[in-house]
């Protein structure tokens, strides 16, 4: 059954327009992932205006392709010249530069090349498989069950979004009360509009996407001074070597382990490509077989992190697909998309034949992604590299341009532009206080399901709060939220001993 | 040794800030949301209970934030170690009087956009962003800044059917002819 709905989507895929469209969100991915302050979250907001007037499909193929080729572009700028596109590109730079450093910059290039395909095509397996079970359970939430899981979403994001659980609550906090602006839809009460007009109608999702990560990343590079150091010209013609077979046998482990912990965190929302990146390298320099050699240009510390940030893609798909949740910035625009199209992700795409179609499409083009990316990577990666050679003023300007050309695309309304004006400069500003803008964005797209679920739940069952606690999938969902919000208070007062540790020794007499 | 302490004060204070006018704001929506009208049917939770909620969640947080900035509570090995890494992908803030800069002009930008029209507005707009991102060649700027206008316009108004102003008299003139050099009807 699996098999012969995504043999359907396969055909949808390598139809001429959803063919074009993989193709140049590869690009794209590849791109933005490169160039310093750009990423993959910007690339598909850039992209969103473009796919206002194009069906569903073709739209969230550019998207998925753009975030797909966004966790492995960044490796080859990371490898080659020590600049890392993304903060998921950092771990690279410790094994994957040193080894481009020792002469064997195409080796490094090979390994980043066959992690993200491993990675991507098991994880999209591993995820289609999930797909069809997930949304079966998913029609047998109720109210409680769903305030549950979004409530679970919603502090998993908070708990790994930043250094600091309170800005990462305050920022949550934000969001919410930025989807609650507006007319109240159970009771059409007027909420915080200050008698603003445009504000009656509520904030629209392009607003806070486009300004948070868009305008107020690009503020905040301006601020920095656009400063990127330019690569030196002889390593753009390096190609890639693969591997021999028996040094890719030699670190079977490494891939086993990372390709699952990737899949897995990747369903966890807020561990984004970064997160996963980072605990991949973590895990190998923990249980490594050659973990004292992390550091010094091994393959694993250039395959664990690689795999970690491609795996982590698939598993967020699932969860926007079945459940209508993102986990991430970029799951986030892909909803955006699917709104704006007037469809709501969630266990309903699988029941009719027709959406169940495009779902299927979409779970495809992941893995017509991942083959894609791959063929980008090794044949036309020198070309997507001179996106670097373009100065940085003129890429901000062009960027600025997209955030408020795309905002007014949206309903061709000067209101939405200014709107993208005010959380732009909030989005600066949450940089530069160091407020994490993940739980903001995801507060604002989640807390209208949340509301909703809530005051449903809270009505049916007389204003009992127990409700949230009592079902079978409510419940352990809820102390999972708690156990989750925990993490940060658990590993903050676990440091804090461990260092109070340290001293105590330290100043002991021998 | 007393002006490093001074320092210290003031580097408290700025950090406090910003809880500070977080508790300002939601004490002052809280208030709001107490204010909401509606007509209130028995045993029923009215449309301020969720805003209120999270604005309770918001207070705590924020005054956690501001006694804990206020007294240095929680600067860890691990976070230091972090913020030596996150230099390496967020350089530090060494412009911020141009980012004021950058968002006056786009309120500007803005402003002058239903009056010039969006390509006169959006060359000016597009220079002065290259300008204040330290692209200093006057000619290549502004040929660059002609050509960004020129392929947003086509873009949006010929491939994405936007209808992007096209600013009054005198002015419009110019947009009427490149739509219609575009073709744009």
């Amino acid at each position: 059954m699996v098999i012969g709905n995504l043999a359907h989507g396969f055909v949808e895929v390598f139809q001429p327009f959803d063919l074009l469209m993989l193709f140049v969100g590869l690009l794209v991915g590849m791109a933005v992932s490169i160039m310093p302050g750009l990423g993959l979250v910007m690339g598909v907001i850039l992209a969103l205006p473009f796919t206002y007037q194009m069906p569903i499909e073709p739209a969230v193929i550019l998207l998925t392709a753009i975030y797909f080729s966004g966790t492995y572009g960044g490796c080859f700028t990371a490898i080659l010249y020590r600049i890392p596109g993304e903060p998921m590109d950092v771990p690279m730079l410790w094994d994957g530069y040193t080894m481009a450093k020792r002469g064997q910059p195409a080796k490094a290039l090979g390994w980043a090349l066959l992690a993200a395909l491993i990675a991507g095509l098991v994880s999209s397996a591993v995820m289609v498989a999930l797909a069809g079970p997930m949304s079966e359970a998913a029609l047998k939430f109720d109210s409680p069950d769903y305030f549950a899981a979004v409530f679970f979403g919603l502090t998993t994001v908070v708990a790994l979004a930043g250094k600091s659980l309170v800005n990462s609550l305050i920022s949550l906090c934000v969001g919410l009360l930025v989807a609650t602006i507006g007319i109240d839809s159970i009771y059409g009460t007027d909420r915080f509009t200050f008698g603003v007009p445009i504000l009656r109608d509520g904030v629209q999702l392009v607003e806070v996407l486009v300004g948070m990560y868009g305008l107020g990343e690009v503020l905040a590079r301006i601020g920095q001074g656009l400063h990127l150091d330019k690569p030196k010209e002889a390593k753009v013609n390096v190609a890639t070597q693969f591997p021999s077979l028996r040094e890719f046998l030699a670190i079977k482990m490494t891939l086993f382990r990372s390709t699952v912990l990737g899949t897995v965190l990747g369903i966890v929302p807020g561990a984004g490509a970064t997160i996963t990146s980072f605990i991949s390298y973590g895990i190998e320099k923990q249980y490594g077989r050659r973990r004292q050699l992390l550091g010094t240009g091994i393959p694993e510390g250039i395959v664990a992190p690689q795999i970690g940030a491609t795996a982590s893609v698939a598993g967020h798909m699932i969860p926007l697909l079945t459940l209508g949740l993102p986990g991430s910035g970029a799951t986030a625009v892909i909803l955006a998309a699917f709104l704006l199209h007037g469809v709501q992700p969630g266990p309903m795409l699988f029941e009719d034949s027709a959406s169940s179609l495009m779902v299927y499409t979409i779970l495809a083009s992941m893995f017509a992604s991942v083959i894609g990316m791959c063929l980008v990577g090794f044949f036309w990666i020198r070309v997507v590299v001179k996106v670097l050679t373009i100065p940085q003023g003129v890429l901000s300007a062009i960027v600025v341009m997209f955030c408020l050309v795309g905002a007014y695309a949206n309903r061709n309304d000067m209101s939405d532009v200014w709107m993208i004006v005010i959380f732009g400069v909030l989005g600066y500003l949450f940089e530069k206080l160091r407020f994490p803008i993940s739980p903001m964005v995801l507060g604002a797209i989640l807390g209208p399901v949340g509301e909703t679920a809530f005051m449903r739940s809270m009505i049916s069952s007389d204003n009992d709060w127990t409700v949230f606690f009592r079902g079978p999938i409510c419940g352990p969902l809820m102390v999972g939220s708690i156990l989750a919000l925990s993490y940060p208070l658990l590993r903050q007062l676990f440091l804090m001993r461990r260092r109070t540790a340290a001293v105590v020794i330290s100043g002991e007499p021998r | 040794m007393s002006s490093g302490k001074a320092v210290t004060v003031l580097e408290r204070c700025r950090a406090t800030l910003p809880y500070l006018v977080v508790l300002a704001a939601g004490a002052y929506l809280y208030y709001t949301a107490e204010n909401f009208e509606f007509e209130q049917s028995s045993g029923r939770i009215g449309p301020g209970a969720w805003p209120k909620l999270i604005l309770v969640l918001m207070l705590a947080s924020a005054l956690w934030g501001a006694v804990s900035s206020a007294l240095q509570i929680g600067k860890s090995d691990a976070i230091a170690d972090a913020d030596e890494m996150e230099t390496l992908v967020r350089p530090p803030e060494i412009y911020p009087w141009l980012v004021w800069v950058a968002v006056a002009a786009t309120v500007g930008y803005l402003l002058i956009l239903p009056v010039l029209g969006f390509f006169l507005a959006t060359i000016v707009y597009a220079f002065v962003l290259m300008y204040l991102g330290h692209y200093r060649r006057f000619v290549p700027a502004v040929l660059l800044s002609v050509a960004i206008a020129f392929a947003f316009m086509f873009m949006f108004m010929r491939v994405v059917y936007v209808a992007l102003p096209v600013g009054v008299a005198p002015f419009d003139r110019l947009s009427y002819a490149l739509m219609a050099a575009m073709g744009v009807h």
